[in-house]
């Protein structure tokens, strides 16, 4: 089975949905049977993939790809171990989920206890007197 | 703080060097600028000056004569002297100087309107906080001499300020007085000492036909302890010395200089004053002959510079007062309607309580009070009266007892057996107008032609009513916490509430958090008590926040006999008063007879001494057992209004009003001295909590929230509960359950 697939790189976090890529263009590969989607290894020449390549986007699957490692195989080829990516490979089903989010980076801070800063066990202490001043003493 | 010397500021990635200037940083590319919303303008004067909004062009601009000002202000004062004397005095409700929060302001030059706008939020480095705005020019010349390493980060790399208005949408070079400038304040807060300076330094071209209101030479550096270098460090800044607890300055030479067209000036001096704990500052505008342009203008600038760093200032014998919302100014008060933000504004400024203030008064009992009706104290003086306090000074007290031991005594007669108690208190009250001490001289009821009732001839106030309240004023609960970016810290706060002579109260902090709380204090010169109440307001309901009692008054030995009869009558006479006279009326007295009422009727006309506090004085059957008609009728008298200062000399006339008879006195003091040694003063001790996030908590930890919404409508990290993934429906369901996983440990969403 051939498919084509798009080398490169990925510099964005693992968790991010929409990563950043540099992609070539499309490869022709073989594709090791047995074949899963969420785990191909694609058969392509040597000069078709770097060695520095990280992530890879295959059309045929539907699926973008981490770079799990990379064969040298006889007859100048590579064999390239793959895993998907489900968050870039479905990130507009992703963006369109409607999510209870409990945390989010762009929120306002709120009144919702965080339990994750570090209060010091230093506490400020102000006096704050009230505006009427001294009680009246007598003069 | 370890302070530095360093010769580049960095404002938002970008290097300043102490020969740059913000023009040339504009002119290379380095900043761009944009159309900022104003969100406040400097035109309040019409609100102080009822006409000037309706005044336009010429009408603004004066043509007089030195000494006088144009009739357009009529509030103005026009005297030789000059003119408007504006006091300011710390805003509590601002909570400086520490919290000075994200009022980021920048005042700046142009051919209309003076204007100010917000900069940015709150700029901060790892230990300075920059709270206002900036003179971009003085800003590398402040740093490099203060030596204090500034460096702070504009939300908006693309947001600067165009004061250029339709102009080329870019800042002009700053860096001479012929060009347009940019004038600012700055406030430092390493977290412990907080410096606080106002500049206002060519604000306006000297030379623009139009833009005459040039303020020059005013460069006011307030500044903290740690800071005191700056006052050599710059010709013509003036040191402040800050005390960040009490707010004290040295006074300045600063003064305001308004440039009118054709070389004519005015000044307004600056004068400061301090008086230990609030701040005022003066401005007398003295205007020039010739022409006088934009003098409220000027009066503006002086009024919202220093209004902006938190004082909110008195003008024509009103306050007002700056209002924020979000942490930044974006008016002033100009009437009584905002209550919650007038409280005891007057109690702010002189340190004068006034004797009954504003603020609730012990309901009318009605007639179902046994002591409804009852002249205690009252203002008729007679009649009903059984028994009556005095409020004496010293000096009264002193005349009293010279009374006492002279020769206008009658005959047999004891004005020692006439006085039931005396008792102290600390503090100012007031009661009638004055009207001599009348005692009774019951053995002349049976003399013929003997004046029954004894004027001592001494003058004093007699007590009114039946408690006296002090009003503490207000503080507020500021949502510190909110406003350093941890709202839900606010409610980890704890709240002590300190009432002078009731103790100190832990308050619930969900109740009085964000909120202003108001204290009174009530005292019953009758015996001394007093009670002390705060609440917080809210709808336009009192919600008390915490209720205590305590003892005040301290009762003075007068005999040991008379002292302790007469409480003791003190007590029968109570409950025979509320069990016989006021529930069959006037039965009693008409049970008395004739010789019993005219008994009880001199009773009530008998004065009794006033002192420290009250005296008990009684009607003589309180320790005599005669005239047991009286029912034990007793005086109070009440402490003069000027206990602090003459309180030894007080305590000498009881001493001599003691010795000066022939009662002997061995008596014991009642009361505790001790607790007036307590403060004075209410107060709130707010503890909070601090708090160590890093740098990057907010992108790498995210912030709580609890919301449903579309991932695509989230920007950066997310973290969600129950992912349901099922509508991606081309995903395997190892693929979905890994999207749910992902979604539930951190994702970053967006682009």
């Amino acid at each position: 089975m051939a498919v084509s697939v798009e080398f490169g790189t990925s510099s964005s976090a693992c968790n991010k949905i929409h990563k950043a890529t540099s992609l070539g263009t499309g490869r022709n590969c073989e594709v090791k049977q047995p074949c899963s989607v969420e785990s191909p290894y694609f058969i392509v020449d040597s000069g078709s993939v770097s060695n520095t390549d990280n992530y890879c986007h295959c059309g045929s699957f539907g699926r973008y790809y981490y770079i799990q490692s990379i064969d040298e195989l006889p007859g100048h080829r590579k064999g390239v171990q793959c895993v998907c990516d489900p968050l870039m490979s479905f990130a507009a089903e992703i963006d369109a989920l409607t999510v209870n989010v409990e945390r989010h980076e762009g929120s306002v801070e709120s009144d919702i206890y965080d339990n994750g800063v570090c209060q010091l066990a230093k506490k400020e202490v102000v006096i704050q007197k009230f505006s009427g001043g001294e009680f009246t003493k007598a003069s | 703080m370890a302070i530095t010397q360093v010769t580049t500021v960095t404002i938002d990635g970008i290097t300043i060097g102490l020969s740059d200037t913000i023009g040339s940083l504009i002119s290379n590319g380095e900043f761009t600028v944009e159309n900022l919303t104003p969100y406040m303008i400097c035109g309040q004067l019409n609100k102080l000056c009822p006409k000037y909004g309706s005044l336009t062009g010429a009408e603004r601009s004066y043509n007089g004569s030195a000494g006088s000002l144009p009739a357009q202000f009529p509030n103005v004062n026009t005297g030789s002297a000059g003119g408007v004397t504006v006091e300011f005095a710390q805003d509590d409700n601002l909570a400086l100087p520490h919290d000075m929060y994200g009022r980021n302001i920048l005042i700046y030059g142009s051919l209309g309107t003076p204007q100010i706008y917000a900069i940015t939020n709150d700029m901060t480095t790892s230990n300075l906080r920059l709270v206002t705005s900036i003179d971009f020019k003085k800003i590398y010349y402040d740093v490099d001499m203060a030596g204090v390493s500034v460096s702070f980060t504009k939300p908006d790399a693309k947001t600067i300020i165009n004061y250029q208005s339709g102009s080329d949408g870019k800042i002009k070079t700053i860096d001479n007085d012929e060009d347009t400038g940019i004038s600012v304040f700055s406030v430092v807060d390493d977290g412990n000492n907080a410096g606080w300076y106002c500049l206002i330094d060519d604000l306006f071209p000297k030379s623009n036909s139009y833009g005459v209101r040039w303020l020059q030479n005013t460069p006011q550096y307030m500044a903290g302890a740690y800071d005191s270098t700056y006052a050599t460090l710059n010709d013509g800044w003036n040191n402040f010395t800050l005390d960040k607890t009490l707010w004290r300055w040295s006074e300045p030479a600063g003064y305001l200089v308004y440039g009118g067209e054709g070389g004519n000036w005015g000044e307004s001096f600056v004068g400061y004053i301090d008086n230990g704990n609030n701040f005022y500052a003066y401005l007398n505008y003295t205007p020039y002959g010739g022409t006088m342009q934009c003098i409220a203008d000027g009066l503006e600038y002086a009024l919202n510079q220093l209004a902006n760093a938190g004082l909110k200032f008195k003008w024509n014998n009103t306050w007002y007062k700056p209002v924020g919302e979000g942490g930044y100014i974006t008016g002033y008060t100009d009437n009584m309607s905002e209550t919650s933000d007038w409280d005891d504004i007057k109690d702010v400024t002189g340190n004068t309580v006034p004797i009954v203030p504003p603020g609730p008064t012990p309901p009318d009992p009605g007639s179902d009070d046994p002591w409804n009706g009852v002249d205690f104290g009252g203002s008729s003086g007679g009649g009903g009266a059984f028994a009556k306090f005095y409020y004496m000074t010293s000096t009264e007290l002193a005349n009293l007892r010279s009374w006492m031991n002279s020769n206008n005594v009658p005959e047999g007669f004891d004005p020692m057996a006439q006085v039931i108690g005396l008792s102290q208190v600390p503090v100012a009250i007031s009661g009638s107008a004055p009207e001599n001490v009348m005692f009774v001289n019951s053995a002349a009821i049976y003399s013929e032609g003997q004046n029954r009732v004894v004027d001592t001839g001494v003058a004093t106030q007699r007590g009114l009513g039946r408690t006296i309240v002090f009003n503490l004023g207000s503080v507020e609960i500021p949502r510190r916490m909110q406003q350093r970016g941890e709202p839900y810290l606010d409610y980890s706060c704890a709240v002590e509430l300190y009432l002078p002579f009731c103790g100190i109260f832990s308050l619930d902090t969900q109740a009085v958090m964000g909120r202003t709380i108001t204290a009174q204090l009530v005292l019953d010169p009758t015996s001394g008590s007093i009670t002390g109440y705060a609440w917080v307001s809210q709808d336009g309901q009192k919600l008390p926040v915490a209720y205590g009692s305590g003892q005040v008054g301290v009762d003075l030995p007068i005999s040991a006999q008379q002292y302790g009869m007469s409480k003791a009558a003190l007590s029968q006479a109570n409950a025979a008063f509320a069990q016989s006279m006021f529930q069959t009326g006037m039965s009693l007295l008409t049970a008395l007879g004739t010789k019993g009422a005219a008994a009880a009727e001199s009773a009530g006309d008998a004065a009794y001494a006033r002192g420290g506090r009250g005296i008990y004085s009684n009607v003589r059957n309180a320790e005599q057992g005669a005239m047991a008609g009286e029912v034990g009728t007793y005086v109070k008298t009440q402490a003069s209004s000027n206990i602090v200062g003459g309180f030894m000399d007080w305590g000498r006339s009881l001493k001599e009003i003691s010795y000066g008879n022939n009662t002997a006195v061995s008596g014991s003091f009642g009361g505790s001295y001790a607790s007036w040694s307590n403060p004075f003063t209410a107060y709130v001790k707010i503890i909070r909590p601090k708090v160590q996030k890093p740098s990057n908590y907010n992108h790498t930890q995210a912030v709580p929230c609890v919301e449903a919404r579309t991932v695509a409508s989230c920007t950066g990290l997310i973290q969600c509960i129950g992912v349901d993934t099922s509508s991606i429906s081309n995903a395997t369901s190892i693929e979905r359950d890994a999207i749910a996983a992902a979604l539930s440990n951190g994702v970053y969403a967006g682009w």
